[in-house]
């Protein structure tokens, strides 16, 4: 009788694990160690940490080690050359402006069946995110840390002079000319404004607000060397000439803004909201960060912004192990809890919804008070252009204005030249 | 007896070969051409993509990928001549996939090895196994990479996009010669000229300069001589990391330097027209030691006898250094021209961390060009077309210099 009972105890529970293995094939249920690849410099440690250590002692089946690989570009790479050898990470956060290029050649995994096996509320992520993590109508990654350009300006100095930060491009010139202080030989003491020359992102926006498209809808024309396009390549041209505006480019480029920022030789540069507590923390209270939305439209009507930070890819040639592994911690990384505690604990946005209008959400913002107008505009935020000729077509442009800023390339030749460049790489797509 | 000349002497030698080594050699060479027919099947399905056989190549991927995804080996059979008459594992099908370039060569090694079983004696046989090996890992790793890279410069690869990789004829070297390759490639050529130019200049003229300077046997030079020797060994990218701080436009040392005397310093590493002095001015702090080295071992080994007799015949330091010094380290000049010419026209890694290839196309020299088409824009197929081609630059190049010092340097002091 006993012997009866302990095979049918044992019948039971095969049958029930039987059971849960067929409920949900994405289950972890035996224990492994995956390999997360991230770019979160050094400054983000213990932050990472934090979330890593939680979800290693939540999680007893899983162990998450983070490797830092390097920039995205570096990860990019990196991940590609790991895809080719078959020895790749778990899951990576890439650039948010890589995922057409990944889903596209098919190397990373769809995620719809894991968000549908756990129920995972991707919705609450909002249209905007949920359109720049997917390819084709398929989940190809998850948000992971978001962030815009912004305009990070010396608060302390605009109340004491009275500047008003530009809302419109329109505003600029008034803005650059306040805001600008000059030596008595005439040489700039502080430049009105930083515009980030060495990513095209950071610049981009004040074309596309304008109505310049850098590849036209039938992605075989480009829009680059419109009348519009060279009016704004000449109004940044004509303030860099004047001494207002100074167009970080090249090796070292993004320190040598922040550092002209930090020691009050910038009034103004534009960056992103990624990085606001490293502002904070290297500005270091000598005075008072403001952040402002980037100008929109000459006419006012268009104010949009890009989606920056980085998002989460599983490669699609991991082991169902380790994917499995890999889903678990992606969960874990995005639950609000821990979405509200990294973009407290750095610039980047709160990507879910339901964090919003929370107590804890509203503490953040009380906080954090230069966050507030960015969130008020944080529907203007769009997905990036994910055409996979974008990268190469944005280093082209990139090179081309520094030619223009830099080197006095006369502009309206330069351009159409940059046309025809980029309309030989689309040819190819 | 000359391996050329195989006649008389081969005749005699066969002599020697026992029976039981031409048994063996007759088995070797059997396997040595079973191995080779396996090899170039496998090469025609894997890199080749060869039409017939992808309908096998195909089963093959899934099994991997099935196998991959539920971390087991690859299992279950492929039938590779349809019918049921070539039923094969699949995961053999798969290892001959992945090691065919190994197999194909194994099966040449042992061809050649039958062949010469048959007409070489046994210790012969002893001395061709020992030098096998390193030829072996020769062919593997320096002949089959450029042979690959051909066939790679005939493709579509992309990097991203999943094998196989799609053949296109020669549409790379079309872009390259006739499209927007071409002005790209004269532009990033003469940068690399550019720069070769002056590092030899640098190379050998301070090197030499130095070593002069040096030529002297007290503690205080020996000292110096090391310090000067060193940056060699200092990894090249640390040390343009450390070069980006000295070389930055406004925060840099060099620019506060020349600001001490009242010159504004230029943004080295973003303006273009100084971008390449800035990666030569790293490159000459690299590689003048090293030159002085060289150059000073040779000065010391001139015997001081000529000196002597020239001072003697009242010859003055500046023609003593024009008549005796120059020629006889004209064969040193020469080993110093051509390793680093061939050096420098393939420089990348203080490029690479410095500039990138930037200012817009400023340092863009021919590496970190085919380095960027391949790892920035994701085209290796134009990638490797430039590298093919530039490789036969280098070749040419190389040939024509040593033509040109065996007839202009003399070896005999």
């Amino acid at each position: 009788m006993k012997k009866l009972l302990t095979w049918m105890l044992a019948l039971v529970m095969a049958v029930s694990a039987a059971g849960i293995a067929l409920a949900n094939p994405y289950e972890v249920t035996e224990p492994i160690t995956i390999q997360w690849w991230h770019a979160h410099e050094e400054q983000l440690t213990p932050y990472l940490m934090y979330m890593v250590d939680r979800f290693n002692a939540e999680h007893p089946y899983v162990t998450v080690e983070p490797v830092y690989i390097g920039n995205y570009d570096t990860i990019k790479t990196q991940l590609i050359a790991a895809i080719a050898s078959g020895q790749v990470p778990a899951l990576a956060t890439v650039n948010s402006s890589e995922p057409s290029y990944f889903a596209e050649a098919g190397i990373v995994e769809v995620l719809d069946p894991y968000i549908e096996a756990f129920n995972y509320d991707i919705e609450d992520f909002g249209e905007g995110l949920i359109l720049s993590t997917s390819y084709n109508g398929k989940q190809v990654a998850i948000p992971y840390v978001i962030s815009t350009q912004v305009m990070y300006y010396n608060k302390t100095a605009a109340e004491a002079e009275g500047i008003e930060m530009p809302k419109t491009f329109a505003d600029m010139d008034e803005f650059l000319a306040k805001a600008t202080l000059f030596n008595e030989d005439g040489t700039t003491k502080r430049w009105g404004t930083v515009f980030g020359g060495w990513d095209y992102w950071y610049y981009e926006t004040m074309f596309l607000n304008n109505g310049v498209k850098v590849i036209n809808d039938d992605g075989r024309t480009t829009d680059i060397n419109s009348e519009m396009s060279v009016y704004i390549t000449t109004k940044m041209k004509e303030w860099i000439d004047k001494g207002y505006a100074y167009y970080a480019y090249g090796t070292g480029a993004s320190s040598n803004m922040r550092q002209k920022f930090w020691d009050g030789e910038a009034f103004s540069v534009f960056h992103t909201s990624s990085l606001y507590d490293t502002y904070l923390e290297n500005v270091a209270g000598r005075f008072e960060v403001g952040m402002a939305w980037l100008p929109g439209s000459i006419d006012g009507t268009s104010f949009k912004s890009e989606v920056g930070g980085a998002i989460i890819v599983v490669p699609e040639v991991a082991s169902q192990r380790q994917k499995n592994a890999a889903w678990q911690f992606i969960m874990f990384m995005t639950s609000p809890e821990i979405n509200l505690y990294w973009a407290d604990k750095t610039g980047y946005f709160p990507t879910r919804q339901s964090v919003q209008g929370t107590p804890e959400y509203e503490e953040y913002l009380n906080r954090k008070p230069a966050m507030k107008e960015i969130v008020a505009m944080s529907s203007w935020i769009n997905p990036r252009n994910s055409h996979p000729a974008y990268p190469q077509i944005a280093n082209a442009w990139r090179d081309a204005l520094n030619l223009i800023f830099n080197e006095d390339a006369p502009i309206q030749a330069t351009l159409d030249e940059l046309a025809i460049q980029i309309e030989e790489i689309l040819a190819d797509y | 007896m000359r391996w050329g000349n195989v006649s008389t002497e081969t005749r005699k030698e066969n002599a020697h070969v026992s029976k039981a080594a031409k048994r063996l050699s007759v088995i070797v060479l059997l396997i040595g051409i079973a191995l080779i027919a396996v090899g170039v099947y496998g090469y025609l399905m894997g890199d080749l993509n060869y039409a017939p056989l992808q309908s096998t190549a195909k089963k093959v991927y899934e099994a991997r990928k099935l196998a991959r995804s539920l971390e087991q080996p690859i299992t279950g059979t492929v039938d590779l001549f349809g019918e049921g008459r070539g039923t094969v594992p699949t995961r053999l099908v798969s290892l001959i996939m992945d090691w065919a370039i190994v197999i194909f060569l194994i099966g040449v090694f042992a061809v050649f090895n039958g062949v010469m079983l048959r007409i070489q004696s046994w210790e012969r046989m002893k001395d061709l196994f020992t030098v096998q090996p390193a030829v072996f890992f020769f062919l593997l790793f320096v002949y089959y990479p450029v042979i690959d890279l051909v066939r790679i410069s005939f493709t579509d690869m992309r990097m991203l996009v999943a094998d196989p990789q799609p053949f296109v004829g020669f549409k790379n070297y079309e872009w390259l010669f006739r499209g927007s390759g071409w002005k790209l490639f004269k532009e990033s050529l003469l940068i690399t000229m550019r720069y070769t130019f002056w590092e030899l200049v640098i190379t050998l003229v301070g090197g030499m300069l130095l070593a002069l300077l040096f030529n002297r046997m007290t503690k205080s030079f020996h000292a110096m001589r090391t310090i000067v020797f060193m940056p060699r060994y200092i990894a090249v990218s640390t040390s343009a990391i450390v070069f980006i701080w000295i070389l930055q436009g406004d925060y840099g040392i060099l620019n506060y330097i020349l600001s001490l005397f009242g010159i504004k310093g230029p943004n080295w590493l973003v303006d273009s027209k100084t971008a390449l002095t800035g990666i030569l001015i790293l490159t000459a702090w690299r590689v003048v030691g090293y030159a002085m080295m060289i150059y000073l071992s040779a000065m010391q080994s001139i015997p001081k006898d000529y000196y002597e007799a020239a001072e003697i015949d009242g010859a003055d330091a500046v023609q003593r250094f024009r008549y005796i010094t120059i020629p006889m380290l004209a064969p040193t000049t020469l080993f110093l021209f051509v390793t680093t010419f061939i050096a420098s026209m393939k420089v990348f890694q203080s490029v690479d961390v410095m500039t990138g290839g930037g200012p817009g196309t400023a340092t863009n020299v021919m590496v970190q060009w085919i380095y960027n088409l391949s790892f920035r824009d994701y085209r290796a197929g134009r990638s490797a077309a430039v590298s093919v081609v530039f490789f036969l630059i280098l070749l040419v190049c190389t040939a024509l210099t040593m033509r040109w010092s065996n007839r202009s340097v003399s070896y005999d002091s």
